[in-house]
């Protein structure tokens, strides 16, 4: 047991040591002026703090730059240097791994008028998809085979599981083309126009096939399903709500068809 | 301390850092290196590429886990979450040893991902002495913390640099990951004699040596990683090792990373830097 002397001394130092660090803290991240806290030493110590001011900035845009590869070629070193900049000060991180860094941006981005376009955007809620997908916890997915071998009567109340890297994310504009023109530049190393930005709402799913992340664009009705089936609706439901939007005696059809194109690809839990 | 948690993998003679540029050199062609030493964050994640490369390169190698975000120096709470992943990390790798660094990476919740040098006031030691005991009770192991480099020295340090780490290592009863190249990054920028650090570790405290690359400006040196082991930083291992004798070794390149081959072939010279130094010793 901590004697009540020992503890007090402890309080008093961590006191100290929390000053000592929050002022050490202002001088890297607001060039705070911290005098006092630095030894004169053998060379200027504010010039040593540059030091420590330039590597928290490269290593965070850095890391917001490797979570978005594409919004970061589109934008250019420049611009996407100062939207960094502005991000890095306005959402300091919080999270013991700099692989979460840029978390907020989408958010950031829809408070502050910070985008050259509003398609990119869309573009950033794309790769912000990929990067979760990447690492996206591990489950066995469902084969067509599985499903076979249900009775017949088990599928009305049957309940789905999307995989855990699966994400439905809505968009405003057709994003996909310059994600592609984007990621191909980036692995040929030829910069080529990009396509013009076109309105379009429509949704899209990413998900993990095998260690690799994928995404694919949906028609509504499918889009409308998947999110069904997300919610945790039966099999029974699904045909329903698809039934609302394509004619009734296609629908069912039409659900099996998207659910045999889910399996393909890997978006459904092991039942 | 007792250690709970019986620790099986035996870590000896020459390593490598993992670095995902070389998964498949390290999953196909199976090198020989002793072991490997992993950071513990990259696999802090729920799955996917990064967990597949790690439990496939550990059927093959023995691994050791180095953390980038204990902030074992800082004033905010400790962090339990953070903890409690480390363990499952721990819990799946089976690692030889579980180290981090000696110093601060955030304070008020704002982690500035770097690690900041520590006050060397007796202050320090006994906040930081708390904290090595609390993480070193809830994992149930000894761990070891890195001597980093600094650019900067507090006008309220009491004492220097190896006299904290020494004083720490025996109050905390925790082991020490001695980066050489970190003992003469500092020693550069702030004008002390490295060989007298070196004299003043602890030999049996002494669990696991870094070495790396630096990037030279003439009236100060910064800790890049991005460059083969220095000359200057050779000789200080071979005196760390007539000294101290063998300690497992690695080298950490994390910019700039060549082809698996260079970082072998660098590999290859520390061996014979310790082999060289143990037979001028005896």
């Amino acid at each position: 047991m901590m004697s009540v002397a020992t503890a007090s001394a402890l309080a008093a130092g961590m006191t100290e040591l929390q000053e000592q660090q929050r002022a050490f803290r202002l001088a890297v991240v607001a060039d705070g002026a911290a005098a006092g806290l630095l030894a004169a030493g053998s060379s200027d110590p504010l010039r040593r703090l540059q030091i420590y001011r330039h590597a928290y900035r490269s290593r965070l845009t850095d890391a917001l730059a490797a979570n978005y590869p594409a919004l970061a070629r589109a934008l250019g070193d420049e611009a996407f240097a100062a939207l960094a900049a502005q991000y890095i000060d306005a959402r300091p991180s919080r999270k013991p791994s700099i692989r979460w860094f840029g978390d907020g941006l989408d958010d950031y981005v829809g408070q502050h008028d910070v985008l050259s376009h509003p398609a990119l955007r869309d573009l950033l809620r794309l790769e912000w998809a990929i990067c979760c997908a990447f690492d996206a916890a591990d489950a066995p997915v469902a084969t067509r085979d599985e499903l076979a071998r249900l009775a017949p009567e088990a599928w009305p109340t049957l309940r789905l599981e999307l995989h855990p890297s699966v994400c439905l994310l809505d968009l405003d504009w057709n994003v996909e083309p310059i994600w592609q023109a984007l990621t191909r530049d980036a692995e040929t190393g030829i910069e080529q126009a990009l396509p013009e930005p076109v309105e379009h709402r429509h949704s899209l799913v990413v998900w993990r096939e095998g260690l690799t992340p994928k995404w694919r664009s949906l028609e509504a009705a499918e889009a409308e399903c998947l999110r069904a089936l997300q919610r945790g609706e039966t099999f029974e439901e699904l045909c329903r709500s698809a039934a609302r939007r394509i004619n009734a005696e296609r629908a069912p059809a039409f659900v099996v068809g998207w659910l045999q194109r889910w399996l393909a690809d890997g978006l459904i839990a092991r039942v | 301390m007792n250690e709970t948690s019986s620790c099986t993998t035996k870590i000896s003679g020459f390593g490598l850092g993992l670095r995902t540029d070389h998964y498949h050199d390290f999953v196909d062609r199976k090198p020989v290196v002793d072991w490997l030493e992993v950071i513990s964050e990259n696999y802090m994640v729920p799955g996917g590429k990064p967990l597949h490369y790690l439990d496939s390169i550990r059927r093959d190698y023995p691994i050791v886990m180095h953390g980038v975000s204990l902030s074992i120096g800082g004033s905010d709470p400790l962090d339990r979450g953070y903890l409690r992943e480390l363990k499952q990390l721990i819990d799946r790798v089976q690692p030889g040893w579980v180290s981090d660094h000696l110093c601060w990476t955030g304070v008020d919740h704002h982690n500035l991902h770097d690690l900041l040098p520590m006050p060397y006031t007796e202050a320090s030691l006994r906040h930081l002495t708390d904290r090595v005991q609390q993480v070193q009770d809830f994992l149930g192991r000894r761990i070891l913390l890195e001597n980093v480099s600094s650019y900067v020295a507090y006008a309220a340090d009491e004492m220097s640099e190896w006299e904290f780490v020494s004083e720490l290592l025996s109050r905390a009863d925790c082991h020490l990951l001695f980066d050489v190249n970190n003992v003469y990054v500092s020693s550069r920028n702030h004008g002390f004699d490295p060989w007298v650090y070196v004299d003043a570790m602890p030999a049996r405290r002494v669990k696991q040596i870094h070495l790396a690359g630096h990037e030279d400006h003439g009236d100060f040196v910064v800790d890049t990683h991005d460059h083969p082991v220095r000359d200057e930083v050779w000789a200080l291992y071979r005196y760390t090792i007539a000294r101290i004798g063998e300690v497992p070794t690695m080298i950490e390149r994390d910019d700039d990373i060549p082809p698996l081959d260079i970082l072998l072939a660098e590999l290859a010279q520390a061996r014979e830097a310790a082999a060289s130094a143990v037979a001028l010793a005896a």
